[in-house]
C-alpha cells in the first residue's frame, strides 16, 4: 500500500464528490447551477476545473465547503473527505463539525482579495483567527507563526505587514495574504476559485508559483478553478471541463490538451490562438450556453452548438463515461469512437 | 435559439408584455400594500371631490343645540364647539390636504425640473450659480423657513403653497441635474450627438424620459411631506385659519381638550396619519415597480 | 484635514449669515409692524409707537438695523423679548434649555439603544416575521408626524388607560411619553440603517471568507459584521443628535415640557419677534455645528474622504 508523508493511503482519493447538485430557488424559477457533478481529487494532485462564466464551476467550489447561502441550496450529493483512515461526508456534518473542517482540513482562496478580506481588520488578525480557532494557539505564538506564513508567501517585512489593513496592500499582495490565511492550518486541500483572475499577468505567475510550491513540497492537494486554459496547462495534473452545470470531460492534462474527446473541449482547444500564426479570424463557438433555469430539455446541453451532433444527441442526455483509460467524456459521438 | 439578423420590420414592434410601463404596472400590482394604498387614495380623492354631495351636513354651519358632542348615532364622529359635524369637516379638510399635497408637487416639478435639466445640460456659470443657491437654501432648516415665511406673509392656502414651492424645488432640481449629468456621458447620448441631434432633441427624447423614474418617485414621496408641512403649520396657527377646516389646524386647536372631547383632536390625527401612510406606501410601491434594483 | 475643516466652517458661517439675513428681512416685513395690535378697541397711540420704535431701534435704516442685530447676535445678545418686556431673550432661553437637553439626552439613550437593538435583530432574523414586523413598524414611525403620534399616545395612555400623566416635566412618570414620542423617529431611522448596513456586511465576501476559515457564526456576527456596520451609523447619528439638541417643537408643546422647543412655539404664536429670531439662529447654529462635527468624525473614520474631496 502506497502511503504519502502523512501516512495516508495514496490509493484512496482525498476528496470524492458524488452526484453533487446545487440549485437556486428564485421567484422566476429554479436555476440548476450544478447538475449531478461527480469527480475525485487524489492525494497531492492538482485538479483544474475549467469552464466559461456560468458553467457552474464557482458554485461547485462553494458547495464543497457548504458555503452556499439562501436562495441557493445543495439539493443532493455527497462530498467525502478522506482524512487518514477515516472519512466524513461534508454535506452531512453538523455545524460544529463543519467548523472543524473549514479552514483546517480544507481551505479556500477566493477570486477577489479586495472584497474577500475584511477591510476593518488587520491582515494579522485575519491570519491569526484560524490559528486560534483550530490550533488553540496563544496570541503571541499565533502572531509569530503568521509572520512566518507571510514570509513563506513572499511578503517581506512580515511583522510590520501584520499590523496593516487590506487596503494598504497591492492586489497581488492581498492575494498572497489570502493564501497565507488559507494555509495557516496546513490544510490537506486548497480550493482556489479563480485566484488570478483579478490580477495582472505577471503577478499571476507568482501566485501560481506559490500554489505549485505548496503542492510540490507540502503535498497539499489543490483544486484550481479557472476559465484560463493556460493556467490549467501549467498547473494541473487532471482537468475537468464544465459546461451548463455538468462535467462534460475529465482526463489528465496531457490527454485533454492533445486529444480532447468532447466537442466542447475540442472547440475550446481550437479557439486558442497559436503564437506565430496570423489567422484572418479567430475561431469561436457559435451560439450561447443554455439557460440553467427551469426544467432542462432532454438531450445533451451542448447539442445546439455542436458541430458533431447526431440525432441521438437531441433526445438523450449523455452521461459521463469512460472513453479511454482515465479519460471520461459525456458525449454520444465520443462514446461511439467518432472524431 | 438562433437569431435571424434580417427580421422583417413588423417583428420589431414590442409586444405588450415587454413594454416597460406594462411590466412596471405588473410589479406594482403584485405589491399588496401599495395596491391597498392606491385604493385608499382613490377613494379619498373621490370623497373629497364629491364632498358636497356625500356629506350629510354643512362644514360651516353648526347646530347650536348639538355642540361638543362625542361620537353618536346622529353625528358619527361627534361635533365641535359650534355644533358642526366633525365627519363633514374632516372630509372637507381632505380637500385642503390632498390639494396642497398634489399641487405643491406639480409646482415644484414645473420649477425644479427645467432648472435642473438646464443646469445639467448647459453647465458653466448658470450651473454654478444655481448649485450654490441650492446649497445655501438647503442648509437652512426647512421647518423654520416655513415658519418665518408664513409669519411674514400671513397664513392661508396660497402662502402655504408659496412656502412649499420655494423650499421644494431644490430637491428636484438637484435630482434632475444629477440625472442629466450622468446620462450626458452615456454612449447613446454621444451617439445621438454624433448623428447630429440638437441639444433640445437630446433633452426631450433621451435625457428626460430616462430621468423619469427618480422624478416620479421624488414627487410621489413629496406629497406626504407637503401634507405634513401644511398640517404642522396649521397646528401652530400659521397655516389655514378657521373656519376653513384643516386636519392639522384641528389637531392643534383641540389638543387641550383631549381628556374630555378627545374626538376633536384624535380623529383628525388618525385621518392625517392614514392619508400620509397611504401616500408613502404608494410612493414606495411606485419606486419598487419602476426600479426594482433600488434597495430599501 | 485642516483644509477640510476650514472649508466646512466657512460654509457654516455663510449659512448663518444667510439665515440671519433672511430671518431679519422676514421679521421686518411682517404686515403692520409689531405694535399694531389692538387691545379691545384701544389702538396704540402713534406717539407711544414712536417711542417704542425708537427704543427698539426700528426707526433706523434697515441695513443699519441689520448690522446692529448681527453684531449683537454674535455676542449672543438678542435683546429683550417683545412679549415679556422686562426679560432678556437669552435669559429666558438659558432658563429653558436644560429641560430640552434632558429630554434630548434621555431620547438619545433610549432611542439609540432601542434602534440599535431592533436593527440588529431585524438583520439577524432577516426575512422572518421579526424582520417584517420591525420594517412595518419602522415605516409607520418614519411617516408619522410627531404631533400625530403625540395625540395618539396621549389618547391611549392618558385618556383611555389613565396610566400616565399628560404633560409637565417634574416627575419621571411625566418623562415617559415625551421621550417615547421623541424617540420614535430616531429609532425608526436607526433601525433601518443598522439593519441595512448589517445586511450588507452579512452578504459580503469577507464574511464568506470568515466562514470558510471555520469562524463560528457568533464570532462572524460580532467581529466581522458588526464592526463594518458601525461606520454608516455615523451618517444617521449626526443629524439625529442635531435634532435632539434643538428640541422638538411639537413634542415639547404638546406635552407641556418647559423647554426651548415649546418656547419657540409660543414665541411664534405670540409673535415675539426677538425671541423668534434668537431661536431661529441658535437652532440653525447648533444644527450647523453638529453637521460639521459629523463631517469631521467621518473624515477621521475614513481617510479616503478627505482625499477624495481634495480632487
Amino acid at each position: 500500500m502506497r502511503r504519502n508523508r502523512d501516512g495516508a493511503d495514496l490509493n484512496v482519493p482525498l476528496l470524492e464528490v458524488k452526484h453533487l447538485t446545487t440549485e437556486f430557488v428564485l421567484m422566476a424559477g429554479v436555476v440548476h447551477a450544478v447538475n449531478d457533478v461527480s469527480f475525485e481529487v487524489a492525494q497531492g494532485e492538482v485538479l483544474g476545473i475549467v469552464g466559461e462564466s456560468g458553467s457552474g464551476k464557482s458554485v461547485t467550489a462553494l458547495s464543497l465547503m457548504r458555503l452556499i447561502q439562501a436562495p441557493g441550496r445543495i439539493a443532493a450529493g455527497e462530498v467525502i473527505l478522506h482524512d487518514g483512515d477515516s472519512q466524513q461526508d461534508i454535506l452531512q456534518l453538523t455545524p460544529s463539525e463543519l467548523g472543524k473542517v473549514r479552514g483546517n482540513k480544507i481551505a479556500m482562496v477566493f477570486q477577489d482579495p479586495m472584497t474577500s478580506l475584511n477591510p476593518v481588520l488587520t491582515a494579522g488578525f485575519q491570519i491569526v483567527e484560524p490559528l486560534k480557532i483550530h490550533r488553540g494557539m496563544s496570541d503571541q505564538a499565533a502572531h509569530k507563526y503568521a509572520a512566518e506564513l507571510l514570509e513563506q508567501v513572499g511578503i517581506p517585512e512580515a511583522k510590520r505587514r501584520l499590523r496593516q489593513y487590506p487596503h494598504e496592500f497591492s492586489g497581488g499582495m492581498r492575494q498572497r495574504v489570502m493564501i497565507a490565511v488559507a494555509l495557516a492550518c496546513s490544510p490537506k486541500l486548497i480550493i482556489a476559485d479563480e485566484p488570478t483572475t483579478a490580477l495582472d499577468v505577471t503577478i499571476q505567475a507568482q501566485i501560481l508559483d506559490i500554489l505549485r510550491d505548496l503542492n510540490d513540497n507540502a503535498g497539499t492537494s489543490v483544486i484550481i478553478i479557472t476559465h484560463d486554459l493556460g493556467v490549467v496547462a501549467e498547473m494541473a495534473n487532471h482537468v475537468a471541463v464544465m459546461y451548463a452545470g455538468r462535467i462534460v470531460e475529465y482526463g489528465s492534462v496531457d490527454e485533454i490538451f492533445t486529444s480532447p474527446k468532447h466537442p466542447y473541449t475540442i472547440a475550446l482547444m481550437s479557439s486558442i490562438p497559436v503564437l506565430g500564426s496570423m489567422p484572418d479570424r479567430l475561431t469561436t463557438i457559435e451560439g450561447a450556453p443554455p439557460s440553467l433555469m427551469g426544467d432542462r430539455p432532454p438531450g445533451c446541453p451542448f447539442e445546439p452548438r455542436c458541430q458533431a451532433r447526431i440525432p441521438r444527441c437531441v433526445d438523450e442526455d449523455p452521461a459521463l463515461s469512460l472513453i479511454a483509460p482515465g479519460h471520461l467524456a459525456a458525449c454520444w459521438v465520443a462514446q461511439a469512437g467518432g472524431r | 435559439m438562433v437569431e435571424n439578423a434580417a427580421a422583417p420590420i413588423a417583428d420589431l414592434v414590442v409586444p405588450r408584455e415587454q413594454r416597460p410601463a406594462y411590466k412596471a404596472w405588473k410589479r406594482f400590482s403584485r405589491n399588496k400594500l401599495a395596491m391597498l394604498a392606491l385604493g385608499f387614495i382613490i377613494l379619498e380623492i373621490f370623497v373629497a371631490v364629491f364632498a358636497d354631495v356625500i356629506t350629510p351636513y354643512q362644514w360651516d354651519k353648526g347646530d347650536y343645540a348639538d355642540t361638543w358632542q362625542l361620537p353618536n348615532a346622529k353625528h358619527w364622529l361627534g361635533t365641535d364647539q359650534l355644533g358642526r359635524d366633525l365627519l363633514t369637516r374632516l372630509i372637507y379638510g381632505a380637500r385642503v390636504s390632498i390639494s396642497i399635497g398634489i399641487l405643491s408637487q406639480i409646482i415644484v416639478a414645473v420649477i425644479g425640473v427645467p432648472l435642473g435639466a438646464l443646469a445639467g445640460l448647459i453647465g458653466g456659470a448658470f450651473d454654478f450659480v444655481l448649485m450654490r443657491l441650492v446649497e445655501i437654501l438647503s442648509s437652512i432648516p426647512m421647518l423654520f423657513f416655513y415658519i418665518l415665511l408664513l409669519i411674514a406673509l400671513g397664513g392661508g392656502y396660497q402662502n402655504i403653497l408659496l412656502a412649499l414651492s420655494i423650499t421644494g424645488w431644490m430637491g428636484i432640481a438637484r435630482l434632475v441635474r444629477g440625472q442629466v449629468l450622468t446620462l450626458k456621458a452615456t454612449d447613446y447620448v454621444r451617439a445621438a450627438r454624433a448623428m447630429g441631434a440638437t441639444s433640445s432633441q437630446i433633452l426631450w427624447k433621451h435625457l428626460l424620459p430616462n430621468s423619469l423614474t427618480p422624478i416620479i418617485v421624488s414627487l410621489a414621496l413629496g406629497i406626504p411631506g407637503a401634507m405634513f408641512a401644511e398640517a404642522g403649520m396649521s397646528l401652530l396657527g400659521l397655516g389655514i385659519a378657521p373656519p376653513t377646516p384643516s386636519w392639522g389646524q384641528m389637531i392643534g386647536q383641540y389638543q387641550t381638550y383631549i381628556q374630555t372631547y378627545w374626538h376633536l383632536t384624535v380623529f383628525p390625527a388618525l385621518v392625517l396619519a392614514l392619508t400620509m401612510l397611504a401616500y408613502i406606501y404608494f410612493g414606495d410601491g411606485i419606486q419598487e415597480a419602476l426600479d426594482p434594483t433600488v434597495r430599501v | 484635514m485642516g483644509r477640510y475643516i476650514f472649508l466646512r466652517l466657512v460654509g457654516l458661517a455663510g449659512v448663518l449669515v444667510a439665515v440671519s439675513m433672511i430671518t431679519f428681512a422676514l421679521m421686518h416685513n411682517v404686515p403692520g409692524g409689531p405694535f399694531d395690535f389692538r387691545i379691545g378697541d384701544k389702538v396704540m397711540p402713534q406717539d407711544v409707537k414712536d417711542v417704542l420704535n425708537a427704543h427698539y431701534g426700528l426707526d433706523k435704516p434697515l441695513a443699519q438695523q441689520y448690522l446692529i442685530f448681527l453684531g449683537n447676535a454674535l455676542r449672543l445678545d438678542f435683546g429683550t423679548s417683545f412679549i415679556y418686556i422686562n426679560r432678556k431673550v437669552m435669559d429666558i432661553y438659558a432658563e429653558r434649555w436644560p429641560y430640552t437637553a434632558q429630554l434630548g439626552l434621555l431620547t438619545l439613550i433610549f432611542g439609540g439603544s432601542a434602534g440599535l437593538a431592533l436593527g440588529i435583530a431585524a438583520a439577524i432574523k432577516k426575512n422572518t416575521w421579526v424582520d417584517y414586523m420591525a420594517t412595518v413598524i419602522t415605516m409607520f414611525s418614519i411617516v408619522m408626524p410627531s404631533f400625530v403620534l403625540a395625540i395618539l399616545l396621549q389618547f391611549v395612555f392618558v385618556v383611555k388607560l389613565g396610566w400616565l400623566p399628560s404633560g409637565g416635566w417634574d416627575t419621571p412618570k411625566q418623562w415617559i411619553l415625551p421621550v417615547l414620542c421623541n424617540s420614535i423617529l430616531p429609532i425608526a431611522m436607526l433601525q433601518r440603517f443598522v439593519r441595512s448596513s448589517m445586511v450588507d456586511a452579512m452578504g459580503s465576501n469577507y464574511v464568506r471568507t470568515a466562514r470558510a476559515k471555520g469562524v463560528g457564526e457568533g464570532a462572524v456576527m460580532l467581529i466581522h459584521v458588526f464592526k463594518n456596520a458601525l461606520t454608516p451609523i455615523i451618517t444617521v447619528g449626526g443629524p439625529m443628535i442635531a435634532g435632539l439638541l434643538t428640541g422638538s417643537f411639537f413634542v415639547e408643546s404638546m406635552f407641556r415640557v418647559p423647554g426651548v422647543g415649546s418656547l419657540s412655539v409660543s414665541a411664534i404664536q405670540q409673535r415675539d419677534y426677538t425671541m423668534i429670531m434668537a431661536t431661529t439662529l441658535i437652532w440653525t447654529g447648533i444644527i450647523g455645528v453638529t453637521y460639521v462635527l459629523t463631517d469631521i468624525a467621518y473624515a477621521i473614520a475614513d481617510p479616503r474622504i478627505t482625499f477624495m474631496e481634495s480632487k
